[in-house]
């Protein structure tokens, strides 16, 4: 064989271990995802919501210039089926009018709360809480990062459990009555867990739930659509089977809170902490010996508002792709190490090969199938066997995720599913379209850029459509700040003092924090 | 009902059937990713032609995997719809006939009704929809009928038998609770919640202590069982605690939940137990001890727990104390303020705030203590009670030398936000320049 020939034998097993991955993952993800719908079928989660014998949970809400979905992301997470839990919304330096339009919605008021503060922040403005949810704070702060909103969020938590919410997304009622169930079974070794997100395009929010409008999406949320049911679906149940979770994702998680403050919170050198703080736990827990479990519960799901546009999808795989790419490079003592267990032999080379390598191979397959095809080097089946691994496995693995959702989640009306299984079968063209941003991401790592490009939003329209009553944006409602009053950043000085002071950090206590010490 | 359950058997069947199609699909995928290694493999050794025999076999398994997947999809989607329609039928159809069994004299009643056992699980879900007085005859009708009947766990495949076991709560017999207390301390987790679901359904004494044993004994989470045990509508639950409490040596987890439990019943039976609960060694127990004594209706030790040697308990005394709307331990509570422990602070704060205006004076002087975080959560406390409107109103009337101290103590406090917050609303431009300058004097 000639090393042309080897290579492209290489790229090819490349595909063929790549699709043959996923399949066993969905194999094992079909056992965790039957499980959890026998579950579902008999649990009383009207017991569970009236008990307070559930574990609570405080819920953080980054939001950046986020004020046509902040209001939807808030008024879910309010509404969720829940003994007990709290809602922080942390907006971080917004320059738009995010923090008046919640202001005015909510009906905040400021309070000067004298909290631990466990993580370093950028300061912190002003705290706030709800006159008409008193289960609802907003911190509102200066700009810092995604991650370092998520800090101030957590310092300013009361529970155990900390729900990680990205402010365009658009809870579940049952979401988190779901995921503490998955909880309450090994409070003791569970430390982090993972719940399905799904598109919400095309929806909208009655009554508190989630509805489709009928509007016509556009085939690149349609794509969007069959990718997120296959990650979430497919492979996350069998990667927290193999306790190997690549990810807890930052549109919906959950984390407990002693954990984010022994790893010093949220990472702030990346763009996304989601990613980067599940390896670090990884990291950690395996360094140390301690028996954890990162879970998932498919049966949480949350929504969340996906590019709509082939534009905006590029930035955000180019976003992503960058993160991973970061993470691996930074967690990379974890590559093959056995000590690191799953997360290091199983976990940690699939990022590196799969995902943050993956746009090289694929390009590199595309680029010499090309060569060879027109240069005559490749023969009919040749070609065929490209197309079969590259393209129709990825099909296979497609529609086996769809498969695992008619099966054990959604009812579809007959015309959608049919659309649905028709588009499987164009899904995996998407992956060459995206490659250039993947491509392009790579270049950035390797010259230390990082950018956020802002991506079109358009929220989620609710039933209700009494316009918002936009106040002006400043320290407070009722005009600007008097000049005897102290600036935002000697106020900031002043918590520090205190915090420096009597105060000690410690987790957060309530009767059922308290019996997952002593009861088990 | 013959036809009822033939076809519910052959329902089981088509699901079967479809999940077979599904792996079918799967296991097409997994042996195109065979057949490819295998083409490789003879493609390295330059085999052209058994890689090229294996590279069309594998495209057709991608294009024959494919199309089994998209149709077991659509089947299932048909096959699901189509079952939840039988079902309902089903439902219809058994409830109909429980409502001809009742219109019967008794002898007859209680023939018909046991020919309507095998569907027992139908029948409890189908009487969700009745009213209540007749969901209730219906139930002790047909408790009667099976009084000497063993437990029926029918139903084919796991979910029918969960079904069956769940209805045997419903049901409420004496016979059953054996049959749900071995199922609820089974390996099986499902059938064990479905039991325990069931115990907490049936109501009864025995069902009621066979749950409590299975706080620790059974491979559910306590949690989980103190939920279910939260609901029961057996009305002798605080003597059966109390009991366990006062008689025996419990294990630590039984201790806990049980003075959670002794709380949720808000019975002022309950409080001798729950004072021997507050002496325990273990500061878990004493904690919950201390949290139940809030939800009793009466006079309950809590001042003891305030002064409890762990912050913990100090926390959950605290919240209690706001709970039970104990006045008289206002100036305690205002005293907690200043715990060595944050969360004793803040709990004791909250406290404060749910007791309510009552408690203003006890308040007060926290503002001129010496801790900081004291000062502020009385200011807090204060103008959540609307000392700020009280004092700009005072202002507004009788002038800055009538309120200066208090401004005063309330910029000590550093709680002059909310202050100037009222004023902006409520003093004219002249009298809002004379407060900014009592504020200023202040800084």
């Amino acid at each position: 064989m000639s090393a042309i020939e080897l290579i492209y034998a290489a790229l090819m097993t490349y595909f063929v271990t790549l699709n043959g991955g996923y399949l066993v993952l969905t194999a094992i993800s079909t056992r965790v995802n039957l499980r959890r719908s026998v579950e579902s079928g008999y649990t009383q989660y009207e017991v569970l919501a009236s008990s307070r014998a559930t574990v609570p949970v405080s819920v953080i809400i980054p939001a950046y210039n986020e004020q046509v979905s902040v209001i939807a992301a808030v008024e879910t997470a309010l509404a969720s089926e829940h003994p007990e839990f709290e809602v922080i919304l942390v907006n971080d330096g917004s320059t738009d009018d995010t923090m008046a339009i919640a202001i005015e919605r909510f009906e905040l008021e400021v309070r000067d709360v004298f909290h631990p503060r466990p993580l370093e922040t950028k300061p912190v403005r002003r705290v706030y809480q709800s006159r008409r949810h008193p289960n609802l704070w907003a911190i509102d702060k200066e700009n810092g990062s995604q991650a370092d909103a998520y800090n101030a969020g957590v310092n300013l938590a009361r529970y155990r459990y900390i729900v990680q919410v990205d402010s365009d997304c658009v809870l579940d009622r049952e979401a988190l009555l779901r995921t503490m169930r998955v909880v309450n079974h090994d409070p003791g070794r569970i430390v982090g867990i993972g719940g399905q997100v799904r598109p919400g395009n095309g929806m909208r929010l009655e009554d508190g739930r989630m509805v489709p409008t009928g509007e016509r999406k556009p085939l690149v949320v349609r794509f969007q659509e069959i990718e997120y049911l296959g990650v979430f679906l497919a492979q996350r149940p069998a990667w927290s089977e193999l306790n190997a979770v690549p990810v807890v994702a930052g549109g919906y998680g959950a984390w407990r809170k002693d954990l984010l403050i022994e790893l010093g919170g949220y990472s702030t050198e990346l763009t996304h902490p989601d990613i980067e703080i599940t390896q670090a736990a990884h990291d950690r827990l395996r360094t140390e010996g301690t028996p954890y479990r990162v879970a998932f519960a498919p049966d949480a799901v949350s929504y969340t508002e996906v590019p709509s546009s082939w534009r905006d999808l590029m930035r955000q795989r180019k976003r992503w792709q960058r993160v991973v790419i970061e993470t691996v490079w930074k967690y990379r003592r974890m590559l093959f190490s056995p000590r690191h267990g799953s997360a290091g032999m199983l976990g940690m080379p699939y990022l590196l090969l799969y995902e943050a390598l993956g746009p090289v191979f694929e390009v590199a397959a595309y680029a010499l199938t090309a060569w060879l095809a027109a240069t005559g080097a490749l023969s009919v089946t040749g070609m065929l066997a490209f197309l079969v691994v590259s393209f129709g496995l990825s099909m296979v693995v497609r529609l086996t995720g769809v498969y695992a959702d008619v099966w054990h989640l959604h009812r579809y009306e007959r015309g959608e599913l049919v659309k649905r299984l028709a588009l499987c079968v164009l899904e995996p063209i998407t992956r060459p379209v995206l490659l250039p941003s993947r491509l392009w991401a790579l270049a950035e790592f390797v010259r230390g850029q990082k950018s956020w490009e802002a991506m079109t939003r358009i929220g989620t329209p609710t039933i209700e459509t009494a316009p918002t009553q936009v106040a002006p944006a400043g320290p407070g409602l009722k005009g600007s700040r008097p000049a005897w009053a102290p600036s935002t950043d000697a106020l900031s000085v002043r918590s520090r003092s205190i915090r420096a002071g009597a105060q000690r950090t410690l987790p957060g206590r309530s009767a059922r924090d308290s019996s997952e010490r002593a009861g088990r | 009902m013959r036809v009822l359950l033939r076809g519910g058997v052959g329902l089981v069947r088509t699901e079967s059937l479809l999940s077979g199609l599904g792996w079918a699909g799967w296991l097409a995928g997994v042996s195109v990713v065979v057949g490819f290694t295998w083409a490789l493999s003879a493609y390295v050794v330059s085999d052209t032609e058994r890689a090229n025999d294996a590279v069309r076999a594998g495209g057709l398994l991608v294009l024959g995997a494919c199309m089994v997947l998209t149709i077991a999809c659509l089947l299932r989607r048909e096959w699901r719809t189509g079952r939840e329609r039988a079902h309902r039928r089903a439902l219809a159809t058994v409830l109909a006939a429980a409502r001809c069994c009742m219109l019967l004299d008794p002898p007859e009643q209680t023939k018909a009704l046991r020919e309507l056992a095998p569907h027992v699980s139908l029948l409890a879900e189908a009487s969700e929809t009745m009213e209540k007085p007749e969901r209730e005859e219906l139930r002790r009708a047909m408790a009667e009928a099976l009084r000497n009947e063993q437990p029926l766990i029918g139903g084919r495949g796991k979910r029918g038998q969960l079904a069956s076991l769940a209805a045997l709560g419903w049901l409420g017999t004496r016979s059953t609770v054996w049959e749900l207390k071995r199922n609820l301390h089974g390996e099986d987790l499902d059938r064990a919640y479905v039991a325990g679901q069931a115990l907490a359904e049936h109501g009864s004494r025995y069902a009621y202590e066979a749950l409590l044993a299975g706080l620790d004994s059974t491979g559910l989470p306590p949690s989980r069982v103190a939920a279910l045990l939260e609901g029961p509508r057996f009305e002798g639950a605080v003597e059966v605690l109390s009991r366990r409490v006062l008689k025996g040596r419990l294990p630590q987890v039984h201790r806990f939940w049980i003075a959670y439990l002794l709380g949720n019943t808000g019975s002022p039976g309950a409080l001798q137990a729950l004072e021997r609960l507050l002496a325990d060694q273990d500061v878990s127990v004493r904690a919950n001890a201390a949290e139940a004594l809030g939800q009793l209706p009466c006079r309950t030790p809590i001042e003891r727990a305030l002064r409890d040697e762990s912050w913990v308990v100090r926390c959950h005394a605290a919240r209690a104390a706001g709970v039970a709307g104990r006045h008289d331990l206002a100036p305690v509570l205002v005293r907690l303020l200043e715990d060595r422990e944050w969360w004793v602070r803040q709990n004791a704060m909250i406290a404060l705030k749910v007791l309510g205006p009552e408690i203003r004076e006890a308040v007060l002087p926290a503002l001129t203590g010496s801790d900081r975080f004291a000062r502020n959560k009385a200011a807090e406390i204060l103008i959540d009670f609307g000392y700020a409107r009280e004092l700009v109103e005072r202002l507004r009337v009788a002038g800055p030398a009538n309120v200066e101290r208090h401004v005063r103590e309330l910029a000590r406090a550093e709680a002059t936000d909310a202050l100037h917050d009222v004023a902006l609303t409520d003093l004219t431009p002249a009298q809002l320049e004379g407060f900014h300058e009592l504020l200023e004097m202040d800084a």
